[in-house]
């Protein structure tokens, strides 16, 4: 198990600098650079001074030297300034739109895991009932609907409609100051949304997988032979069904990781949500390279990793699957 | 598993094939079954939308914007829409608009059934390319083994742990580039088709990981198997192995694989489309209609033109995800029912 | 199973029960004239507040507020003093223009005074320190400033005392007294405090010079990267306006309050007036919209609703808001390559020789075959007609020009006149040109994919299919399409047809503005032929991206450049405008309205009369009705 693990880390270097190539060689040839911005909206901005300012920052080299460069300082910790924010791209991403993400995307993990184990077993358990076929349908609304659609139509309804709640983003401005109460009633309003519209697909996906994985779980031997010893059906259904059937969740869910990190553009987008798949996606439109660099590398550390995590979950879920 | 498979009969003892079988058993997916129509009800009547609906999906009508859903044409007569027939041949009559008109007037049905061929076309083709790169990469790379099968392994890995959106949006915006001239040759050959063939390419080159994993997994399994190892024997070459053995036996995982992925590529591209990275006008798509009507949710009547072209997305990607559970049950009866 | 029913109910109430708690948990409210602040929403965020550098429109809101200049325009396009104890004229002596024997110009001085009750608002008094300081930075080789078009006109500084300093320039600059940038101290309001800034001035260019190969990156750094606003202490922001920095949340929302002591003052006490302004950037508009139609946004800015229908805005505002509909000065035009011109030769873009752009009759034709009315009316509502460069209301506006109404048939009679027939019967013109080849009347068009833009090209599509022109629309980003290398490279066929967007019209500003900038062609003074025109010869360099060229209307632009008198500059431009509007260089399709909703109860928030028509020009004004705030406006 060990050296399984050892080899996996191991072999994440390699991917590592694989991913970094590829991205930063798409980033350098994709059309436009950062001086685009400066140039844009300045009347006076002349021939001479693109030229100059693309010396300036050193664009005239070929991306391959670039990205020596990059790679040289990035190994050391250092990935460069953002030329739009004017911080070190880490701080901006780290500081100032990780915490947001992890807000927003861990939540909306949490609330899917929560719905849909206990909707999942419920299905199992009532299986052919109204309520089986209600969740199995709104299962598959949930990974059928677009997910920016979905904000849209609750904002539509929600905010401006019934004017129940917030239409977007992280708070009421200055509602700090009214105390923590507020201030902590105010943030939960401003989440329901977003979390909702974000949670869907999951929550969808793993109440499904739930469901099927209880049925296969409450047929088996010992859950019949635990029934036949008396034991009441509520320590049946928790202690020896539950346990197995959650399982295979966990590597699901392990899966799902990555994305508390990196975010969801469209959701984001819709609800005014400054995170990360907002920043990565104004990086790249505004050719803020080292910010979109340090985002992506990190969030491709998560992928990898969440899929060795997975493995082991599984590993040690499942004492028949091996690695060596 | 035997293949072909003997079915232990009833009265008569006919052999019964194994596509026989997966359709008995697809039939009784009353779901699937009815995902499969509407599905193709919906790609019948976008293919024939020139002959169902009376109107140019383009045309204007200044004097008809923002018009509710009618079953009646307009009471005035000067906003009467110019109609390319007077009456279509299973559609409806010149004159009314049964799902409204959007911001210039045009017959939103109309625009809803010409999008629904490009949002299918995308579906379908980056559904089939990604599956057959995927697939035949997976083959050739599962027969092959050694370095071949750990490097590509290794570079899948790779691509499957950069995130796919940031990727979608760069590689697009690659591809929409006017300073390679390799991409402005391309864009002046194809003309107004090209971010139609862009966004299949791009979703194609970011979604073949799954289908070449699948692949790979099952053909490595089967290859150990004793028809693999006896076609060898007889000295079979090994391409013929792979096309003619190999590939079928994966075929049916495949399948399911694909059918998926039509209902999410066509998510994708209302995804781009949302961020202006799309279908491009004047082409018509779900995505780019529904990506415009956002402008106009406040307006009076403005939520159809939201409304329609977001339900034929959901109603769409909601069939494909019924046909393929069912196209999963009936040919892989070893994963037992899921739904 | 019975038993586990109520279990798994329970925990669903219980979940159900939150839920309905969040969703109608406190609802209070938290802007408006309950507690005499100011919500304003916006679409667009400043980078930072860098007075020196940064894309325009929405930091030039910003810094308004915190920010003020030697003078600001008041509605009316009237000059008054701001940081100035008058604006300098030939009446009150402040202006001097000296020519020699044959009339040549010399130099031009323009006396400043600042005002004794101008102070910082962290309290330090403004004087000509700051002045000398900020024209330093503006024209400092290190620093990335690329908008010096006035500064460079600028000859020395001479500083009299602690208060007086005169401007001398070394070309004419008849817009000497004009805010934002004119003057040629700096881009945005005119100057910065120095004991904020010099610090980090001298470091950075002392690190950059000691450098040199990292001289951007330590620019970027540690000038731009070290503007306070970005930094974390809000005590640094010093600024000359209205209005006091207090914190920026970046991505969502940027909170200014009042400065009880700024020299201007609105009527009544200050009490009375919005204590605090809070701009919130929601950059998805719908959102925004949303947001509004909520009541959770009191204002929106000048640029949020651009092309919105102001009669659906205001109905769906209940009565909650007003709905300005201002013209913005700007026009949206359709740019024709005229590279096709035989004067380009080899050096021109065939593809616009081949379909006759140069030739006056064709733009004639084209400009006729479009119903501009119905047009305007769809694709940017409450939008005007319009047939000039200037925009209405403008002093030198030219009432009397030639309408150009949709008129298809004179269309069609001109086009033929020009050679084209449909002889294949596919309802696209052809020709056959001196050389023997037949071509197709395709007429490309591209423009950013704005929405009332794509609108503009699907309309534009049918009504040239009517005389036989196929339009092909394309779209790209406006990054590209503004782009030296796409826009400036007409003469290589990068835009070979009609390129669409929109420029500055004038507002007070004549005829500096953007537009009849770009329609010059050669300076006649210089030696080289068509410095203004974007070609291989001159490094594509030049404002001219049409490359239309016209002797008479180069020398009234000249003229009009370099004229005091403001009356006989109109009577100048009237010329001009009269050229053009038979030249046709571009086809003028409509002048642009800014839409601004603010509620009710909101006093003095309107349009200003400078050309971006921002809304921020007086927000020392700015209060709630129900709060005492007195209606000047």
């Amino acid at each position: 198990m060990l050296a399984f693990l050892m080899r996996r880390l191991l072999l994440a270097i390699p991917t590592l600098f694989l991913i970094s190539v590829v991205v930063y060689a798409l980033l350098a040839l994709k059309p436009g650079d950062p001086i685009d911005e400066l140039r844009f909206g300045n009347p006076g901005f002349t021939h001479a001074d693109y030229e100059r300012l693309i010396k300036l920052y050193g664009l005239d080299k070929p991306w391959y030297i670039r990205y020596w460069y990059w790679l040289s300082r990035a190994v050391r910790g250092d990935f460069g300034p953002s030329r739009r924010y004017g911080m070190p791209a880490a701080e901006f991403v780290f500081r100032q739109r990780m915490p947001n993400t992890l807000l927003l995307s861990g939540l909306s993990l949490l609330v899917a895991f929560a719905v849909a184990v206990p909707a999942g077993v419920w299905c199992a358990l009532r299986r052919h009932s109204f309520v089986d076929y209600a969740v199995t349908t709104l299962n598959f609304v949930g990974i059928s609907v677009p997910v920016f659609w979905l904000g849209i139509l609750l904002i539509y309804v929600f905010s401006v409609r019934l004017g129940w709640l917030p239409a977007g983003s992280l708070g009421t401005p200055g509602v700090a100051e009214q105390g923590l109460g507020a201030y902590v009633v105010d943030r939960l309003r401003h989440l329901v949304l977003p979390v909702l519209a974000l949670s869907s697909i999951q929550m969808a996906t793993w109440t499904r997988f739930m469901r099927s994985s209880m049925l296969e779980v409450i047929h088996d031997e010992y859950i019949r032979t635990a029934r036949a010893k008396g034991l009441p059906e509520r320590a049946v259904v928790l202690k020896h069904a539950l346990r197995n059937a959650i399982l295979p969740i966990i590597t699901l869910v392990a899966l799902a990781i990555p994305g508390v990190f990196s975010g969801a553009v469209l959701t984001e987008t819709v609800f005014n949500w400054p995170g990360m798949g907002r920043a990565i996606y104004d990086a790249i439109l505004a050719n803020d390279f080292n910010v979109a660099m340090v985002a992506l590398m990190f969030i491709s550390l998560w992928i990898i990793l969440c899929n060795i995590l997975a493995d082991v979950a599984y590993a040690l879920a499942d004492p028949r699957i091996r690695y060596d | 598993m035997p293949w072909p498979i003997r079915a232990s009969a009833t009265t008569r003892e006919r052999p019964v094939s194994a596509w026989g079988l997966a359709w008995s058993r697809f039939r009784r997916h009353r779901l699937a079954l009815l995902g499969g129509a509407v599905i193709l009800v919906l790609a019948l009547s976008s293919a024939l939308a020139p002959w169902i609906s009376p109107y140019d999906p383009a045309r204007s009508n200044l004097r008809l914007r923002f018009s509710a859903p009618s079953l009646r044409p307009p009471e005035d007569p000067r906003a009467l829409p110019r109609c390319s027939r007077e009456r279509s041949f299973v559609g409806w009559p010149c004159g009314v608009h049964p799902f409204g008109t959007d911001d210039l007037g045009r017959d939103l049905l109309t625009r809803v059934l010409y999008g629904g061929r490009v949002s299918l076309l995308v579906g379908f083709a980056a559904a089939l390319g990604s599956t057959l790169f995927g697939g035949l990469l997976g083959a050739a790379v599962a027969y092959a083994g050694g370095a071949v099968d750990a490097l590509m392994t290794r570079f899948t890995d790779a691509m499957l742990s950069i995130p796919q959106f940031p990727l979608l949006l760069i590689l697009s915006g690659l591809l929409a580039s006017r300073e390679l001239p390799w991409a402005v040759r391309l864009s002046e050959a194809l003309g107004p088709a090209k971010s139609i063939l862009l966004i299949i390419v791009v979703i194609t080159a970011l979604s073949w990981m799954p289908a070449f994993r699948l692949v790979r997994g099952e053909i490595l399994s089967l290859k150990e198997r004793e028809f693999a190892l006896a076609s060898k024997a007889v000295g079979a070459s090994a391409a013929r192995i792979v096309l003619r053995h190999l590939l079928p036996n994966a075929l049916h995982v495949l399948i399911v694989q694909s059918t998926l992925m039509v209902g999410e590529a066509i998510l994708i591209e209302s995804g781009l489309s949302f961020l202006g990275l799309g279908i491009q006008p004047p082409a018509v798509s779900w995505g780019n209609m529904l990506s415009r009507a956002q402008e106009f949710l406040y307006y009076p009547n403005g939520i159809y033109l939201a409304l329609f072209p977001g339900l034929f997305i959901f109603l769409t990607v909601l069939c494909f995800n019924f046909l393929g559970d069912g196209l999963r049950d009936a040919l892989d009866p070893r994963l037992g029912r899921r739904a | 199973m019975p038993s586990l029913g109520p279990w798994f109910l329970r925990a669903f109430r219980g979940l159900a029960f939150l839920g309905l708690l969040g969703v109608w948990g406190w609802n209070s409210v938290f802007g408006g004239p309950a507690l005499n602040n100011l919500v304003i929403g916006a679409t667009q965020e400043p980078d930072q507040l860098n007075p020196w550098e940064g894309a325009a429109d929405t930091k030039e809101n910003i810094l308004a507020l915190l920010f003020i200049g030697l003078t600001y325009f008041d509605v009316h396009g009237n000059l008054l003093p701001g940081l100035a104890t008058e604006v300098p004229t030939f009446a009150n002596g402040r202006l001097r223009v000296f020519y020699d024997e044959q009339g040549r110009f010399l130099r031009q001085e323009v006396d400043w005074t600042l005002r004794e009750d101008a102070y910082w608002s962290d309290g330090t008094p403004i004087t000509t320190a700051d002045v000398l300081f900020t024209f330093e930075v503006q024209n400092h080789p290190l620093i990335p400033v690329t908008f010096r078009t006035f500064s460079n006109k600028i000859q020395e500084i001479i500083v009299k005392d602690a208060k007086n300093f005169t401007i001398v320039y070394k070309e004419p600059n008849p817009f000497y007294a004009n805010p934002s940038g004119r003057i040629g101290l700096a881009r945005f309001y005119d100057i910065a405090p120095k004991h904020i800034w010099e610090p980090i001035f001298r470091e950075a260019i002392r690190e950059a010079e000691a450098q040199p190969e990292k001289a951007a990156e330590i620019i970027t750094a540690k000038f731009l990267g070290a503007d306070p606003a970005t930094g974390r202490d809000p005590t640094k922001v010093v600024g000359s306006g209205p209005f006091k920095f207090a914190e920026w949340v970046k991505n969502q929302y940027l909170r200014v309050v009042r400065r009880p002591d700024f020299f201007l003052r609105p009527p009544g006490p200050m009490e009375n007036y919005v204590q605090e302004v809070i701009v919130r950037f929601i950059i998805h508009e719908p959102t925004l919209l949303a947001a509004l139609f909520a009541g959770e946004l009191d204002a929106t800015d000048d640029i949020a609703l651009s092309g919105y229908d102001p009669t659906i805005l205001a109905a769906q505002g209940g009565g909650m808001f007003r709905v300005e509909v201002i013209p913005s000065g700007f026009i949206e035009m359709l740019n024709f390559n005229h590279f096709g011109h035989p004067r380009y030769g080899e050096e021109g873009c065939a593809l616009a020789r081949d379909l006759l752009l140069h030739d006056v009759r064709t733009r004639q034709a084209i400009i006729l075959a479009i119903d501009r009315e119905a047009l305007a009316a769809a694709v940017f509502p409450g939008a005007i007609v319009s047939n000039s460069f200037v925009v209405r209301g403008d002093v030198g506006y030219n009432p009397d020009l030639i309408q150009w109404p949709y008129d298809p048939e004179r269309a069609r009679a001109l086009l033929a006149e020009l050679g084209w027939k449909d002889t294949d019967g596919n309802g696209i013109l052809d020709r056959i040109t001196p050389d023997g080849r037949k071509v197709e009347f395709r007429l490309p068009h591209v423009t950013t994919p704005a929405p009332f833009r794509v609108r503009t090209q699907e309309l534009l599509v049918e009504y040239l299919a009517e005389v036989g022109i196929k339009l092909e629309p394309t779209n790209l980003p406006a990054a590209v399409l503004f782009s030296t290398e796409f826009i400036n490279r007409g003469s290589l066929c990068t835009w070979p047809g009609i390129i669409e967007y929109a420029a500055g019209g004038g507002i007070g500003e004549v005829p500096a503005d953007e537009i009849s900038g770009e329609l010059w062609a050669d300076d006649p003074t210089t030696p080289e032929p068509l410095d203004n025109v974007p070609r291989r010869a001159n490094a594509f360099a030049g404002s001219n991206v049409r490359g239309w060229v016209h002797e008479e209307y180069d020398r009234l632009h000249f003229a009009a450049l370099n004229e005091f008198d403001l009356a006989k500059r109109a009577e100048i431009i009237k010329k001009m405008q009269v050229i053009v509007n038979w030249e046709l260089p571009f086809i003028p399709l409509y002048e642009r309205v800014e839409i601004m909703m603010s509620k009710v109860g909101l006093a003095n928030y309107l349009a200003g009369a400078a050309i971006t028509r921002t809304p921020f020009w007086n927000a020392w004004m700015w209060g709630w009705v129900e709060r005492g705030a007195v209606r000047v406006y």
